[in-house]
């Protein structure tokens, strides 16, 4: 019996599927596989950069989970950077997607201005800019006077300031929702007719058969989206100048990781801080996946 | 004895993969070749690479790789990164706050012996060849020096009719004339300094204004929590009368030009440096000038002649010789000179500064007459920054918004100063 | 009115107003490129109290080499880039979504750990590899990953979509005496321009706006990539030119418009057009 599996297994696919993931193979080994093993090792070392590792066992680990203030500020702005922002920026992308699906005019201009904000990244101009819309007289502080609202300088107040960096985040949502409009591109036109003459109204087909038939693309969008939330560094690079503040309030994980590496040439404990923060997404993608047997439906 | 094996195998693995590249670089010995590192802005770029084209014209047979970076954190990681990866560049633009991490950890090699034959220091003083030594062996020459400056709004302080400070106003009297402004200024939302509480060179000035040190000799804190607090009090107090900016307009300022309270328009004083003067002018409509750091009534004098940058030569390079004989051509050919003017800060060497005074424009001139100006409060070279110090100077920071903020007291943050501080250049 | 034009009228009056906020910065950017240095950091109208374009002219050609040599190198480093994903990336996902081979669920965990280690601590390792093989100063660190689908995210976008192939295509293939690399080049491709086109635009943005690479990599000025130039317009701590950092940063945004403009019309091309049924 296990024969028979194997010489189906073997005769049907294996030595074609190698053949195709040959070219991802060799830059897996070479471009994953080699860097990171080496920077496992520097996880038990201290490594200034400059001069040879010293080998000194768990005591990064131990450090970081005992006695490091600033690992714990960094993964509370971490954790709640990802909770509020994922969700909000797909919510966002799927409902303009599904909007911009329906055939209106003018979609392809609509999709391009949507897509703007992304293509401006988290540039200095983005930084300039974002000062301009959230410090104490800054545009967004002009709109709410009129209804007797007087607001903080949002953006360098601790209490605030990751907000705004959410809302950052959740206005570059270009990219899901681009995969979400290729996702809903692959729905049969002819579902949508069917439900139409059974006399669905447009949130029940959006229930019934839009959501239902992305969900692969869903599920994508939460994952990717997740792992990057988590791995973000660039807006509050960007944003705060590199120092995470005002009193930490916006130090990224990432950011953390990179002050210790390139800032202060402690690369070993930003290796071990590394594969700590491995670990963590590996965990949320592992959970991730055992949900979606119930909630992703492939056409298999 | 198995557990040793391992590990010194790993080492080794990591140290060939990490570290070196020795067939490429006995490759470039071969050629009388330069590769040249710096950081900043077009004009510095411009400057730099018509120095070069002149000393290759001079020297046909050398070939020199000149790289203009983009300044800030970016040229740290990009250094860092070549150097870890065993690809330094052969001469380095070095800052202050760097130097003795490089120096250190092998990176830089010692200029001692250039020194005394290649590279002509013979017009400099020696104090300003001290500027580039760590641990006892000159490990950078000083490119030029600048100091700290408050930079003033005039036409708000004119506007509002109260005597901006000048060079000798005491701290106390910065507060009342301060107070005086918040009282008499018709601009909303502006007030009359930044809150210099987190700002090192500030309170570096202010310390030894008080006969004390940021850092002493040895790698060890120069001040106490006492000193801490007195200089936390000063600004909640300033904070308290609307003399200064509020913590969260002084939390959007990156200690940059353009994100200055000065720029963005917010304060009427800002605390800088001496060779910044034309670039806040130029992102400014109102009339600028500049003046010295408060002092201490009766202090010591607090202010330095700070190196705004190096250069320094890699300890791998090839080519000392060569290395050092640009080096020489850099800082003291006359015509070098002229390109070069006081784009880096203002030249060690007096008979360079005497040389190039002519050709400069007004506000270079101004620049250079601004360090005599202030000659008298300028004091003795501190001692090199430890390591660890660019860490100690973000713990800062940190600590002076938490008592802006009100999340500590001034006490409980003179505390953590000295202890944030301490432990982060003893942990280096 | 009947209730479906109202309904339209509400969608497109919202995409209306949406739009002002994505535009805004936009706008902004170029009223900085052409309005006084002293206006910058201090305005955030978008009208410029004097207009000038000179930035533009300064800023091509601030830095010697002129940004025309920028230009062409971020877009042989992108063009290369997206036929590289697309090739490599494809092939991959291909694998992983509709062959049966052992190994592959593990193969396909360890793909998706490669998306979680934080670029940070590979990067020396990594320049410490390209300067070994002597890549350093050429475009192969930036290029040859992606032909080897060092990008995960790639593989992992493909199989999703993929797999929401009908799987009877290529049962029915299969009958008709195909082998796996017909079904995936006479059916699955071209069945998936909507997700490779998606893979194309993200991949040319991305590698258009990739900033530290090309900077650890390119040493020599006549290499340098868009926003490696960019960058350069600016000093911490001294003085920058700040306006034509602007006029070229809206230069630069140019190229990326036109490609997205461009690909974004095979979105919309995919199954739902062409009449598939299930």
């Amino acid at each position: 019996m296990i024969q028979s599996h194997l010489r189906r297994l073997v005769g049907s696919h294996a030595v074609a599927g190698y053949g195709f993931l040959l070219p991802w193979l060799i830059g897996f080994f070479f471009l994953a596989v080699g860097p990171s093993l080496i920077s496992l090792y520097l996880a038990f070392t201290d490594f200034d950069l400059l001069t040879s590792p010293e080998w000194v066992g768990m005591a990064n680990f131990e450090r970081i989970l005992t006695a490091d203030a600033k690992f714990m500020a960094s993964m509370r702005v971490t954790f709640m950077f990802v909770i509020l922002s994922v969700p909000l920026k797909l919510a966002l992308a799927l409902i303009v997607a599904v909007a911009l699906n329906k055939g209106l005019g003018g979609l392809s201009i609509y999709r391009a201005i949507f897509y703007l904000p992304s293509l401006l990244g988290a540039s200095v101009a983005i930084a300039i800019l974002w000062r301009q819309l959230f410090s104490g007289d800054g545009l967004v502080n002009m709109a709410l006077e009129p209804f007797g609202i007087i607001g903080p300088s949002w953006i360098s107040n601790p209490n605030y300031s990751l907000w705004t960096l959410v809302a950052l985040s959740v206005w570059q949502f270009g990219a899901p929702m681009i995969i979400f409009l290729a996702g809903l591109r692959q729905i049969p036109a002819d579902l949508y007719e069917a439900a139409s003459l059974d006399g669905a109204g447009p949130w029940r087909q959006f229930r019934r058969i839009t959501v239902p038939m992305i969900t692969p693309v869903i599920f994508f969008n939460l994952i990717i989206q997740t792992i990057d939330a988590f791995k973000s560094f660039t807006p509050s690079f960007v944003i705060s100048g590199g120092t995470g503040g005002p009193i930490n309030s916006t130090l990224f994980y990432t950011l953390y990781l990179y002050q210790e590496a390139f800032g202060f040439f402690r690369m070993g404990y930003a290796s071990a801080l590394a594969w700590i923060l491995l670990i963590i997404i590996a965990v949320f993608t592992a959970l991730s996946f055992l949900s979606s047997r119930y909630w992703v439906h492939y056409d298999e | 004895m198995r557990e040793v094996h391992r590990r010194s195998f790993l080492k080794k693995g990591i140290a060939a993969a990490v570290a070196t590249s020795i067939p490429t670089r006995h490759l470039w010995a071969q050629e009388m070749r330069l590769r040249l590192s710096w950081w900043g802005n077009a004009d510095r770029a411009a400057r730099t690479q018509e120095v070069i084209a002149a000393f290759l014209a001079a020297n046909p047979s050398v070939q020199i790789d000149g790289q203009s970076l983009p300044g800030g954190g970016d040229y740290w990681t990009w250094l860092a990164t070549q150097s870890s990866g065993g690809n330094p560049p052969d001469v380095i633009q070095m800052d202050y706050r760097y130097i003795s991490e490089y120096a250190t950890r092998g990176v830089l090699l010692p200029l001692d012996d250039l020194i005394g034959g290649t590279i002509d220091l013979s017009s400099w003083p020696q104090d300003r060849i001290d500027v580039g030594k760590v641990d006892g062996k000159v490990y950078g020459v000083s490119l030029g020096s600048n100091t700290g400056a408050a930079i003033l709004n005039l036409s708000a302080w004119e506007e509002a009719g109260v005597a901006a400070p000048t060079i000798g106003t005491t701290w106390e009297e910065f507060a009342t004339l301060c107070a005086d402004f918040a009282n008499k200024t018709e601009r909303r939302r502006f007030y009359a300094s930044q809150d210099a509480s987190g700002h090192d060179f500030s309170f570096e000035a202010f310390l030894r204004q008080r006969g004390k040190e940021m850092y002493a000799e040895g790698g060890t804190l120069g001040f106490t929590a006492e000193d801490a607090l007195v200089w936390f009090t000063y600004w909640n107090d300033m904070r308290a009368a609307g003399a200064c900016v509020p913590a969260d307009v002084q939390a959007l300022s990156e200690g940059n030009v353009d994100t200055s309270v000065i720029t963005t328009g917010k304060a009427a004083t800002g605390f800088a440096q001496s060779n910044q003067l034309v670039s806040y002018q130029n992102a400014n409509k109102d009339r600028l000038g500049m003046t010295a750091f408060p002092v201490v009534g009766g202090g010591a004098p607090g202010q330095y002649l700070k190196p705004s940058q190096y250069f320094s030569v890699s300890a791998r390079t090839a080519n000392p010789e060569l290395a050092g004989r640009f080096l020489n051509h850099f800082l003291n050919d006359p015509a070098a000179m002229r390109i070069l003017g006081v784009e880096r800060g203002a030249p060690e060497s007096p008979d360079t500064r005497a040389t190039i005074m002519p050709t400069l424009d007004a506000p270079s001139q101004a620049a250079l007459e601004y360090l005599e100006a202030i000659a008298d409060l300028i004091g003795p070279l501190p001692p090199a920054p430890p390591q660890g110090a660019g860490e100690a100077t973000m713990i800062m920071k940190s600590v002076a918004e938490e008592v802006a903020f009100e999340v500590k007291s001034a006490e409980q943050g003179a505390e953590d100063l000295v202890s944030g501080m301490g432990g982060a250049i003893r942990a280096s | 009115m009947n209730d479906r034009s109202l309904w339209r009228i509400a969608i497109h009056a919202a995409l209306i107003a949406s739009s002002v906020l994505m535009l805004y910065p936009l706008l902004w950017m170029m009223a900085a490129s052409v309005r006084p240095e002293a206006e910058i950091f201090s305005s955030g109208s978008l009208w410029p109290s004097d207009w000038s374009f000179q930035a533009y002219s300064r800023g091509w050609t601030l830095l010697g080499v002129g940004f025309g040599t920028f230009f062409s190198n971020s877009f042989i480093i992108a063009a290369l880039s997206v036929a590289g994903n697309l090739f490599s990336c494809s092939l991959a996902a291909f694998a992983f979504a509709r062959l049966e081979f052992p190994g592959k669920r593990i193969w396909f965990a360890l793909m998706l750990v490669t998306l979680m280690l934080p670029s940070q601590v590979t990067l020396i390792p990594q320049y410490a590899m390209f300067f070994n093989l002597g890549w350093v100063n050429t475009f192969l660190p930036l290029v040859v990953p992606k032909f080897l689908a060092a990008d995960a995210f790639f593989i992992f976008l493909m199989v999703q979509f993929f797999r929401g192939l009908p799987k009877e295509l290529d049962e029915a293939a299969i009958m008709d005496g195909c082998s796996p690399w017909g079904i995936y080049w006479r059916i699955l491709l071209p069945l998936s321009t909507p997700v490779l086109a998606t893979a194309a635009i993200f991949t040319f943005i991305w590698t258009w706006d990739d900033f530290f690479a090309p900077l650890v990599y390119l040493s020599d000025i006549r290499n340098f990539t868009v926003t490696l130039g960019l960058r350069s317009f600016v000093d911490a701590a001294g003085e920058s030119d700040w306006g034509a950092m602007f006029a070229m940063s809206i230069l630069s945004l140019l190229p990326v418009m036109i490609f997205f403009l461009l690909f974004q019309k095979m979105l919309i091309e995919g199954i739902a057009t062409t009449g598939m049924k299930r």
